[in-house]
């Protein structure tokens, strides 16, 4: 059911992550991990993955509900999906992804 | 995952990163106020993997020795709190051996300092290649050198570094 106020609880979410970026106590990854998970409720979301490329694709800090992508995954960086956003430098969003080659190699 | 969102996630000037979101279920692509969050949140873990990256940087920078790249003297008796501390616990000890190169101020007096500092990052490679696994050695201070060797008794460690020793004092120099 979508929130009584959108705005608000835009707001109220963006507050949390203030809260959460100047939380004592957290070690560089926890607040990373920490983050993650906040976004992953939030969005409802089931897998959030901050990635890296290098030689290879590695998934270094993973929000996952599933288990499929655990942290320290590795890909060849031209199967990731995310290999799209890293070439262009540019912002992706899809709502179906589709199955092509391109998108084979993502954890679906 | 039939839902994906993609960001690019700048550290300093590198565009290595992306932090990617995706759902099971097929859903329309998110509304501007998501975007606007998932941008937020990139351009935060952006800056944290910088910060982080750098005060890695400057750790580094304070705990090696500049000249030869071996640890320095603080990070010497930082990791010999850390050996103490380790000695109990796992019931293996360690020799500890200070080096000092004879007759070095002599080197820097006849063939000038710019000659004494290649000297010194020459023995230090010769003293740090062909160490045992987790042995260590690092730049006491001057042309004075700590070594920590595991498991070592005095006649082992002794026998250790007459032969660093020889490997130091012996071979071509190569710039």
């Amino acid at each position: 059911m979508p929130p009584a106020n959108p705005g608000s609880a835009h707001v109220d979410r963006l507050n949390a992550l203030w809260k959460l970026s100047v939380q004592g106590g957290l070690s560089d990854p926890e607040r990373i991990r920490a983050m993650l998970d906040m976004a992953a409720t939030v969005l409802d979301m089931d897998l959030v993955v901050l990635g890296e490329f290098g030689e290879h694709y590695a998934a270094r800090y993973v929000s996952n509900r599933l288990g499929v992508f655990p942290e320290g995954t590795t890909l060849p960086a031209e199967t990731a999906l995310c290999h799209i956003v890293h070439q262009s430098h540019t912002p992706y969003h899809i709502g179906i992804c589709p199955r092509t080659p391109s998108t084979r190699g993502m954890p679906w | 995952m039939r839902t994906y969102s993609g960001i690019p996630v700048s550290v300093g000037d590198e565009a290595r990163w992306v932090l990617a979101f995706l759902r099971r279920r097929s859903e329309p692509p998110p509304d501007a106020a998501d975007i606007a969050y998932m941008d937020l949140l990139a351009d935060w873990q952006g800056n944290a993997l910088y910060q982080s990256a750098q005060k890695d940087l400057l750790k580094r920078i304070a705990l090696t020795d500049p000249l030869t790249g071996l640890p320095n003297r603080r990070a010497a008796e930082e990791r010999l709190q850390k050996e103490r501390a380790r000695t109990p616990r796992d019931g293996h000890g360690f020799a500890l051996t200070l080096v000092d190169l004879d007759h070095f101020k002599m080197v820097n007096d006849r063939y000038g300092p710019a000659v004494g500092d290649e000297v010194l990052k020459f023995v230090a490679r010769r003293f740090e290649s062909g160490l045992r696994k987790g042995d260590w050695v690092a730049r006491w201070g001057g042309e004075e050198f700590l070594f920590v060797l595991h498991g070592s008794t005095v006649e082992g460690a002794a026998s250790i570094m007459e032969q660093r020793l020889a490997a130091a004092g012996t071979g071509r120099y190569g710039g």
